[in-house]
This record gives C-alpha cells, structure tokens and sequence, in this order.
C-alpha cells in the first residue's frame, strides 16, 4: 500500500510512468467492476477506459486522503451512474448477455468444463445481481467481488458505514434464493 | 443472552470487526437457540463466500493497447494546454523576468556610453586633439573618432589634426 500511496504522489505530481503503473494495477478490477454493474454492457470496455482517462484528467487534483485504489473505485461509481442513467432514457433492452463471444476470457481454467462451468456460475451471479435494486447491487459488489472494506465503499458511495452495512445484508438476503444452488455445487469441487 | 436485534446488529457488522471473547460467546449461545438468526448468518456467510469466488474476467484482448493509445491521445491534447495564455503566462513569467533582466545588462554593456579618461577628455577641452589620439591607444582611438563624429570636437581642433 505504501509503495501504491508513492506511486500515487508521483502521478499526481506529472510522472507518466507512475500513472501508467497505477493503471496497470487497476485496470483489470475496474474492467470488472464496470462489466458487472453494467450487466456486461457492450460498453463495459469503453466505460473502463473512460474511468482512466477521467483519472488522469484529475490525477493533478489527487492528495492522497483517501488509497488511490478507492479515488479510482468512486470514478468508476460516477461513470456507471452516468451510463445506467443515459441507458434508461434509450427505449432499448439491455441485459445480462449470454453469448460466448462477448463473454470475456475466463483466467486460469484447466478445460473446456471448467470454462463452460465458471461461464454459468458467472453467469448466473450475474443474473442474480442484476435483480437487485442499484443501491444493493453497488455495495454487494464492491464488497464481494471487489474486496473493498466497509469504510472505503461508505466514501465512494458518500454513504454513513451502517448505511452500507444494512444494504448489504439486506442483499446478500435476497441473493441467497437465487444463488443456493450454486452453493452446493461449489462446496463439492 | 443476545435479542435477535442484538444478533442481527452484530451479524451485519462481523463481516468487518472482530468480536472479543465474550461477543464471542455470546454470540454463538444465541445462534445454538434461535434458528432465524442462525439461517441469517448462515446466509450472510454462504453468499459471501459464493460472490468472492464468482469466476473473474480476463480483460478483454487488446484492452491494455487500446487504453495507452486513448491515454497517449489524452496526453497529446494536454499540449493544448500551452496555448492557454493564464497557463503559459503564470508558468514562463520567472523565465521571462530573467531574460528580460539579462537583456537590459547587456544592452547596458553593449550600447554603454563611450567613456573618455578625465585625461583624454581634458586633452580635446583644450584642443589637443592629435595628443589626444596619441596617447589613448586602439581603443581610445575609435573613442576619439566618434567624439569627432559627434562633432563633440570644435571644428579647430579638427583642422589641427591634419
């Protein structure tokens, strides 16, 4: 964390080789982040980039009170906001999509059933996400897949901690439905 | 022994903080006794470890490249910010003070005024112009030719020096 709180000092103070290390280490969680809130929208890549180059815009303006990790996380937060909001006024339905092509590459699988099992485990977390209301499905993740504490996801949320803490029970209860089955097919692998 | 408030308020919380021995205890003496709060936590744990190990993307092919060459095009445009005359006159004005102060000294130095020794300059006071050109040397002498030029000299004096 120090060295990512050097790194980010420098970036801040004009170093391109920071800023692109920085971007190295965050590039793949923010990929995530967006494809997940977006119901893998085919927009997800050019969402993610837009939370870079906004980042770089701002860089100068970074100072360093919060881990340049969470800056990021709430810029991405803004850049979804925007789109989902754009996306409801577009009279078209956008949702979880099912092709392998557009998928994304799954990493580290030894075989075609592992692919095709983490597909559908993916997939259907996914799916339940996407039934949350966005205030839920916003914390759960940044939580649950993005690993981020309780106090960060409170400041890029600008939420108060037990705010964040009752949502995310509250989703993890509306999950479980949904999501059981998966349970005891990963506590047998 | 806990409410199920009190369970409820801890199992929403325990996720982040540790609970002390006797929390602890406590804790799991509520969970052995009320099967509503025992599914909470369950649930709360179960979903938990099922989201955590949600199968993770790799980035898309050419991500990375298509991201540096956005970020390259971003740079470029910060060139723009040169011709930001607030930018470009806040940012070269320590500069421009130093090349003007540089400017005027070697102005002064180059354009200074031709300084004649108080000799020299008593020797064409009194009309004695060739003396004069004799004693100031190379560069007297082109002191000397421009005081005459001048017409600093009286016309006497010059018909003197022929």
């Amino acid at each position: 964390m120090d060295d990512e709180r050097t790194l980010a000092a420098e970036a801040a103070a004009g170093s391109r080789d920071a800023f692109d290390e920085l971007v190295k280490r965050h590039q793949l969680r923010i990929y995530r982040l967006v494809r997940v809130l977006t119901s893998g929208d085919e927009d997800a890549e050019d969402l993610a980039q837009e939370t870079f180059v906004r980042a770089f815009r701002g860089i100068a303006r970074f100072r360093g009170d919060s881990a340049f990790g969470t800056w990021l996380h709430r810029i991405a937060i803004n850049v979804i906001k925007s789109h989902l909001s754009r996306r409801r006024r577009r009279p078209v339905m956008v949702g979880p999509r099912a092709d392998d092509a557009t998928e994304g590459v799954i990493e580290g699988l030894a075989s075609a059933d592992d692919f095709e099992l983490a597909v559908h485990r993916r997939q259907a977390i996914d799916h339940a996400f996407a039934t949350l209301p966005e205030d839920q499905r916003a914390l759960i993740v940044l939580r649950d897949v993005q690993g981020l504490e309780y106090h960060e996801i409170a400041t890029i949320m600008g939420l108060p901690l037990g705010t964040v803490e009752s949502r995310i029970f509250r989703a993890r209860q509306r999950l479980r439905p949904l999501l059981e089955h998966l349970w005891v097919r990963v506590s047998c692998d | 022994m806990l409410t199920c408030d009190e369970a409820t308020q801890l199992i929403r919380s325990s996720h982040h903080a540790v609970l002390g021995a006797v929390g602890g205890a406590r804790m799991r003496e509520h969970l052995e006794q009320c099967s509503s709060c025992r599914r909470d936590a369950q649930t709360q744990r179960l979903i938990r470890d099922l989201l955590v190990r949600r199968p993770a993307e790799a980035l898309p092919s050419g991500f990375e490249v298509r991201l540096a060459a956005r970020l390259d095009a971003e740079r470029g445009l910060d060139w723009l910010g040169l011709i930001n005359w607030r930018t470009w006159s806040i940012r070269l004005l320590p500069a421009a003070a130093i090349i003007l102060a540089f400017v005027i000294g070697f102005g002064r130095w180059q354009y200074a005024e031709p300084q004649l020794t108080e000799s020299l300059s008593r020797m064409l006071a009194d009309g004695n112009v060739a003396d004069a050109l004799l004693d100031s040397g190379a560069d007297g002498e082109a002191l000397m030719l421009q005081e005459l030029f001048l017409g600093r000299v009286s016309q006497a004096n010059r018909r003197s020096t022929r």
